[in-house]
C-alpha cells in the first residue's frame, strides 16, 4: 500500500519535471525561425545586445523604456533558446534536488532514532 | 526510561493532508505559470525568447526577499526567547534563502549574457550586492553547521545583518543604476499588458513551491531537534550513546 503510493507520487513527480523540461523545448521549436543562415546565430547574439551595451558604456539604465510584446510580423533576430532551456532546467533541477535532499536527510533522522531505539533496549536487557 | 522509550515509538512529525494540499496548489499553480509563459506571454521585442527567463528570475528574487525576511524574523525571536523552535524556523529559511538566492544569482547571468553581452558585471551595484547577499548566507549555514555550541545565537546575529541587505539590492537600481532593468519598479515604462498574467502567476508559484520546501525543511529541522533531545535524555539515563 505505501509502495503504490509512493510509486504514484514518483511518477506524478516524474511527470511534472517532464512538462516542465519540455515545455520551453517546444515552445522554443515553434519559435525558432524556419530558416536561418548558420553565421548568424552567434553573431546575432552580440548583434541583439549592442543597444544596451552601448546604453551601459553611456552610463545609462538598460531597458529603462520597457519590455515590448514583439509585432506580428516580426522575427526573433537573437535566438536564446538553449541559454533559457538551461535557464528553466536548472531552476527546476535545483527545486526538485534540494527537495529529494530533504527526504534524505529525513531518512537519516529516523534511522538515527531507530539506531538510539535500538541503544535503548540494548541497555534495559543489561 | 519507560518515557524515554515511548517517545522513541512516536513516529517523526507527519506531513500531514496540509502539506499534500499546498503541494497539490503549488503543482497547479506551476502549470499556470508555465502555460502563460509559453502559451500566452509574447516574445519581447529587442531580447526574443530569452526575455522570458524574466518570469523565473524575478519571482526567484522576491522569494530570496521573503526568505531573508523570514529568517531574520525567526533569528530575532530566536534570540529573545531562547525557544528553539525559531531556530528551527530560522535555519530552515536560511537555506531556502541560499537556495533562492543561488537561483537569482545563476538565471540573471543566463539572461544577461544575451542582453548584456556579459554574464556579469561587477559595476552593476544590484548584481554586486546580491552576490554580497548570497556570500553572507552561505556564511550563515557554514556557521551552523561548523560553528560548534553557540553558533545558533551567533548565527542568529549574523541573519539579522543578511536582511540589511535588502534595502541595499532594492534600492540599487534607483540610486545608482547600473545596468538592471527597471520595469517593475515604477520609473520604467512597464511590462506589456499581455506580460503580466505570467509575471503574476510567477509570484503566486514560486510562493506556493516556496510554502512546500519550507513546511519540509521546517519538519526535518523539527524532527532533528527531537532527536537531539531524545539523544540527551538516553544519556541522562545512562544509556550508551
Amino acid at each position: 500500500m505505501r509502495s503504490q503510493r509512493a510509486a504514484r507520487a514518483g511518477l506524478a513527480g516524474a511527470l511534472l519535471l517532464l512538462a516542465l523540461t519540455v515545455s520551453p523545448v517546444v515552445t522554443l521549436a515553434q519559435d525558432q525561425p524556419a530558416a536561418e543562415p548558420p553565421a548568424a546565430a552567434a553573431p546575432a547574439g552580440d548583434k541583439a545586445t549592442a543597444a544596451p551595451a552601448g546604453d551601459k558604456a553611456g552610463g545609462k539604465t538598460g531597458y529603462g523604456e520597457g519590455f515590448q510584446a514583439v509585432g506580428a510580423n516580426e522575427k526573433e533576430t537573437v535566438p536564446g533558446g538553449t541559454l533559457l532551456v538551461v535557464a528553466y532546467a536548472l531552476a527546476w533541477l535545483a527545486i526538485f534536488g534540494y527537495l529529494a535532499l530533504i527526504w534524505r536527510r529525513q531518512a537519516q533522522v529516523q534511522l538515527d532514532l531507530d539506531d538510539l531505539s535500538r541503544r535503548v533496549d540494548a541497555h534495559k536487557k543489561r | 526510561m519507560p518515557e524515554l522509550k515511548r517517545s522513541l515509538s512516536a513516529p517523526p512529525a507527519p506531513l500531514g493532508t496540509g502539506f499534500v494540499a499546498l503541494a497539490s496548489l503549488a503543482a497547479l499553480a506551476v502549470m499556470a505559470h508555465l502555460y502563460l509563459i509559453f502559451v500566452v506571454a509574447p516574445q519581447e521585442a529587442t531580447m526574443g525568447i530569452v526575455q522570458k527567463v524574466f518570469y523565473i528570475h524575478v519571482p526567484s528574487a522576491v522569494v530570496m526577499n521573503v526568505t531573508v525576511g523570514v529568517c531574520a524574523l525567526a533569528s530575532i525571536l530566536f534570540l529573545i526567547t531562547s525557544n528553539r523552535r525559531f531556530d528551527a524556523w530560522a535555519v530552515s529559511a536560511g537555506e531556502l534563502a541560499v537556495l533562492f538566492a543561488g537561483l537569482v544569482l545563476v538565471t540573471g547571468p543566463i539572461w544577461g549574457r544575451k542582453a548584456w553581452g556579459v554574464w556579469w558585471e561587477w559595476r552593476d551595484v544590484r548584481l554586486t550586492s546580491t552576490a554580497v547577499l548570497f556570500l553572507i548566507l552561505i556564511a550563515y549555514l557554514f556557521l551552523r553547521a561548523f560553528g560548534g555550541s553557540g553558533a545558533a545565537k551567533f548565527s542568529a546575529a549574523f541573519a539579522i545583518f543578511a536582511v540589511l541587505d535588502l534595502p541595499l539590492i532594492y534600492f540599487a537600481v534607483k540610486r545608482w543604476g547600473g545596468t538592471h532593468p527597471q520595469v517593475i519598479t515604477g520609473r520604467g515604462g512597464g511590462i506589456a499588458p499581455m506580460m503580466k498574467p505570467a509575471l503574476y502567476m510567477g509570484f503566486l508559484s514560486f510562493l506556493l513551491v516556496w510554502g512546500v520546501l519550507y513546511w519540509a525543511r521546517l519538519r526535518l529541522e523539527r524532527n532533528r531537534q527531537r532527536v537531539d533531545e531524545l539523544y540527551l535524555q538516553a544519556e541522562e539515563a545512562g544509556v550508551e550513546v
